[in-house]
């Protein structure tokens, strides 16, 4: 391969058939973006936070209502105690672990359902693909908020599995699109057509051929599945449908608005939760924006040089 | 014809910035072009052939720039002009024809549209509707697809239709990168014959970008072969089709047998083009020449004369006595 | 012709399916609505009149289900929407009446202006490559497009709220001690209750707008027809907006339709925050009270705005797309 570019720049993914890229070089690309370095130590914190809470705090249950109320920051309490008497930085950081729970599991059982569905309906064309395609489409449109307020009312408030059930029905078909976008124009690639010809089963050829190829946009839905997670699950719980006596930043903020706590400056319980959510979010953006633009040349930052002007 | 090159390319080299460090594309490239003179260009792909053409209309964009030498068209140097200069000569006096029409035309604006934008660009004192039937009807398309959108013609006619939208201005210089290459074969051909007629009543000089050796000597005047970034034989086009002198030129021509000449062994070259990053030492197509002697690998070859042509071949150097060694031309002759 | 016959259907089929989802949705969860009813109004409300309250919300046992589902279709569609139980007896068109002017100023303006100033933003980034404007821009806005709208929202109150002593509302949408009418006093009252949660939402969403269309800009400059304009000599601004955008727009545009829903959510958030009396509260206090009359035509005007959100930016690219015209 010359080094030379030709004239037009490298198109998105679909312009080619990368076979997919080996976990080594996954890494390098981390450390070599720096958008995708600030995400990954955020990310690789919170999850060391959740893992082991005890590293991070002294306090063993944070939802004990074990000291003073509304303390203000000191160093005893880092960010101060809620108005029931807990700690409130023991509460971000066992907190943690279900905001993650939450995004990775609905993050990988939607993009799991995205991938079934996108690529099927990609590469099946026809009756299948339109079918399909409507169902996406209709599950895409439908607006998701209301629909899992509706969704959570009724299946009775509280349970992370039925707030995991939901997050997951109603976030998988962004990803289904783009997926199925991707699969239709890789369908009548080369590297396919000799797999066809090889005889192949369907299902190998959609397993081994086509899957590889498109780990870069399936690693993309998946970030933005758990962005969408995480959002989503704090805002169902800020509103107090989710279970309000356990730990999580979501639970935090709906107690602390309903204590008023900005009006009455309990700041820190009122912007802490919020801004760990923030965190995590972004997190996950800044790593998937990241990839967008190691799969895509063309969006990477750009020195602007000035045309050189030589003289004759 | 005046005898006074429109256009003359003197040292040519375009850079591209990667984060490996600058990659030459184009190195050393020295051009004449007389007013209403057809010159090919050919090279397989990645020799840098297209670069060089969308250097001299000075539309390369980052990361490639020009890093060297001149581009004087008539009488102005193009390199370090600005913008609002250039804009000014642009399309009036020098027209570019791309590859494939349908990625070369804005598709969501009809043909009239994007006629009447840059005639409107240009001041011009013409009427506009007129103008454009004018140039439709030269490439032979009916005016009513004025109003057609990009994805509504043919390929053909797409093809024609930007050729038409080149010569608005009838300018004395037509770049065209490669215009038949998206084209099936017999199509080819008639584009290129209506090409050459319209040459023949404008006047305008031709730069033919293409990697078909065969399709263009047919209409060329002067035949440039490039490899690797570089000219590797320039001059008349009978001399360096009939009588190639550098290897690779002799080596493209063999590849495309004569339908009437007698059966020969379809040869091809042997390896694949270097990567530009770390171009061979010495001659560039030493490591894939059929005839290679040892100077090749630390001699860099200038571009000798040799009759009408000129070749950057150490066996064309003044002084290299065994020329026999060559093999015979090809046939290649069509009457 | 077709493809819009074909957006128009798809209307249709989703609409049939929210409406139906928002049917089956309480019959298929564990209780009742009969029994969610009772306990609410028990000792309120006299047994007797339960059953017609009932027959209200299209719960009939005495009729089939499938006889339930066509009335319930009906009155949907023709605005028959029950009465809300949190109001006892406020019928709910009129409570959504209210909310809706209240909402679509407040969000749909500050949709709109996001879209219109993020694209305009992201056009000139993209054509601008490698300035230092470049630079900055996208890891800032891809940061705040990822921020969850009710923490900006809290952030802004404490900002510019509380810690201004209240130069900027954060409650209500009108200071309550005045009278509504069309007077100076109480507009401009108006407006600045809107500030701060329009604010919020305007802040949230224009990142991503600008990012994907700085990322289209950059795709499509990329293309020939761009390097034709510069070779025809055309002014920058021509190249920029008749070449570049007009084809770098056209994804986007359905983009915004499909990302309403997720606008919708925000907002729910940023009017329960501020106490804005708009359909988002509505919807919030409606699942408080679990006042399905409310909520579920709630649900199904949402769905309505979204799917005709989508039919008009689906009008709207046949119209700027000349390709879309002659597709099937």
């Amino acid at each position: 391969m010359t080094a030379i570019m030709v004239d037009k720049a490298v198109t998105p993914t679909s312009g080619r058939a990368p076979k997919g890229r080996p976990g080594g070089s996954l890494l390098t690309a981390i450390r070599t973006n720096r958008k995708a370095m600030v995400g990954f130590v955020i990310f690789v914190f919170f999850c060391v936070a959740a893992a082991v809470p005890q590293l991070f705090t002294s306090v063993r249950d944070p939802q004990l209502r074990a000291f003073d109320v509304s303390l203000g920051s000191s160093r005893e309490h880092l960010l101060g105690t809620t108005a029931f008497g807990q700690d409130v930085f023991a509460q971000l950081i066992y907190g943690t672990r279900q905001s993650l729970v939450i995004a990775l599991v609905a993050g990988v059982f939607a993009t799991a359902l995205s991938v079934l569905i996108g690529v099927s309906a990609g590469y099946l064309g026809g009756v299948g693909d339109g079918i399909l395609s409507l169902i996406t489409d209709v599950f895409l449109v439908i607006p998701t908020f209301p629909l899992i307020i509706v969704l959570a009312t009724y299946a009775g408030k509280g349970s992370l599995g039925v707030v995991i059930i939901v997050l997951v029905i109603t976030g998988w078909s962004y990803g289904a699109r783009q997926l199925r976008s991707q699969t239709l124009s890789l369908r009548n690639r080369d590297f396919l057509e000799s797999a066809r010809v090889r005889g192949e089963r369907r299902s190998y050829i959609i397993l081994v051929e086509v899957l590889p190829t498109l780990t870069s946009l399936i690693l993309a839905s998946f970030l933005g599945a758990a962005l969408y997670a995480v959002l989503t699950a704090a805002g169902l719980q800020f509103l107090g449908l989710g279970d309000p006596s356990s730990a999580s930043w979501g639970t935090m903020l709906y107690w602390s608005q309903s204590q008023s706590a900005l009006q009455t400056d309990q700041v820190w319980w009122a912007i802490a939760p919020g801004l760990c959510v923030a965190l995590l979010g972004a997190s996950f953006a800044l790593l998937n924006y990241a990839f967008d633009e190691i799969s895509n040349p063309a969006l990477r930052p750009v020195r602007r040089t000035r045309v050189k002007r030589t003289h004759p | 014809m005046s005898n006074a090159p429109i256009l003359e390319v003197r040292d040519l080299r375009v850079e591209y910035d990667t984060p490996r460090g600058p990659v030459g594309a184009v190195d050393g490239v020295n051009l004449d072009v007389l007013p209403g003179e057809f010159v090919g260009v050919v090279g397989e792909s990645g020799c840098g052939k297209s670069t060089m053409l969308f250097a001299i209309a000075q539309l390369l964009s980052p990361p490639a720039s020009i890093a060297g030498g001149s581009v004087v068209f008539k009488g102005q140097s193009m390199v370090g002009m600005t913008e609002k200069t250039l804009a000014a000569l642009r399309w009036r006096d020098y027209s570019v024809v791309m590859q494939s029409a349908m990625n070369a035309l804005n598709p969501v604006t009809s043909i009239g549209a994007q006629f009447r934008d840059v005639l409107r660009a240009h001041g011009s004192k013409e009427d506009i509707p007129q103008r454009s039937a004018e140039v439709m009807r030269l490439v032979g398309i009916d005016p009513v697809h004025l109003k057609s959108y990009p994805h509504q013609l043919s390929g053909g006619m797409r093809q024609r239709a930007m050729i038409a939208m080149a010569l608005l201005f009838t300018p004395d210089l037509v770049i065209m990168d490669e215009p038949t290459s998206a084209l099936d074969v017999v199509a080819q051909r008639s584009l290129m014959v209506q090409i050459k007629e319209l040459q023949q009543q404008l006047g305008f000089a031709v730069i033919f970008v293409t990697h078909d050796m065969s399709l263009v000597s047919h209409f060329s005047e002067q035949l440039l072969v490039m490899y690797a970034g570089k000219v590797v034989e320039i001059g008349k086009t009978r001399s360096v089709f009939d009588t190639p002198a550098h290897p690779y030129s002799r080596g493209l021509l063999d590849a495309f047998p004569s339908i009437r000449g007698p059966r020969v062994e379809l040869l091809g070259i042997p390896g694949s083009p270097p990567d530009l990053a770390k171009p061979p030492t010495g001659c560039r197509f030493h490591p894939r020449c059929p005839v290679v002697m040892p100077e090749c690998s630390t001699v860099e070859p200038e571009l000798y004369q040799v009759e009408n042509a000129r070749s950057r071949c150490l066996r064309s150097s003044p002084g290299f006595a065994v020329r026999t060694e060559a093999p015979q031309p090809s046939e290649g002759v069509i009457a | 012709m077709r493809f819009l016959l074909k957006r128009m259907g798809f209307f249709v089929l989703t609409l049939w399916v929210a409406l139906t989802l928002n049917f089956f949705l309480p019959r298929l969860m564990p209780g009742s609505p009969a029994e969610a009813l009772m306990a609410r109004f028990r000792g309120k409300v006299p047994l007797s009149s339960i059953k017609p309250l009932l027959a209200e919300f299209g719960v009939d046992d005495s009729q089939s289900l499938v006889s339930q589902y066509f009335d319930y279709l009906a009155n949907m569609l023709t605005g028959n929407w029950g009465i809300s139980t949190t109001s006892l007896g406020e019928p709910v068109s009129k409570m959504i009446r209210e909310a809706l002017p209240w909402t679509l100023g407040l969000v749909g303006v500050a949709t709109i202006l996001a879209f219109v100033l993020g694209t305009l933003i992201g056009v000139v980034a993209g054509w601008r490559r490698g300035g230092k404007l470049d630079s900055i821009l996208p890891p800032v806005f891809v940061i705040t497009s990822a921020l969850p709208y009710f923490w900006i929202a809290l952030l802004f109150i404490l900002v510019f709220s509380v810690w201004t002593g209240g130069w900027l509302p954060s409650d209500n949408g009108y200071d309550n001690t005045l009278d509504p009418g069309w007077n100076g006093e109480y507009i401009g009252n108006v407006l600045q209750h809107a500030i701060l949660p329009g604010a919020t939402i305007l802040v949230t969403s224009i990142g991503g707008w600008i990012l994907t269309m700085r990322n289209n800009m950059i795709t499509t400059l990329a293309e020939d027809y761009v390097r034709m304009g510069r070779a025809k000599g055309l002014p920058n601004r021509t190249i920029m907006i008749g070449y570049a955008a007009r084809n770098a727009f056209l994804p986007n545009l359905s983009g915004f339709a499909m990302s309403l829903g997720y606008v919708i959510s925000g907002a729910i958030l940023v009017e329960y925050v501020f106490n804005y009396p708009g359909l988002g509260y509505l919807l919030y206090n409606a699942t408080i009270n679990v006042d399905y009359p409310l909520m579920q035509a709630l649900f199904l005007l949402i769905t309505v705005a979204v799917l005709v959100a989508v039919l008009v930016s689906d009008f709207a690219t046949f119209w700027l797309d000349p390709r879309a015209r002659t597709q099937g």
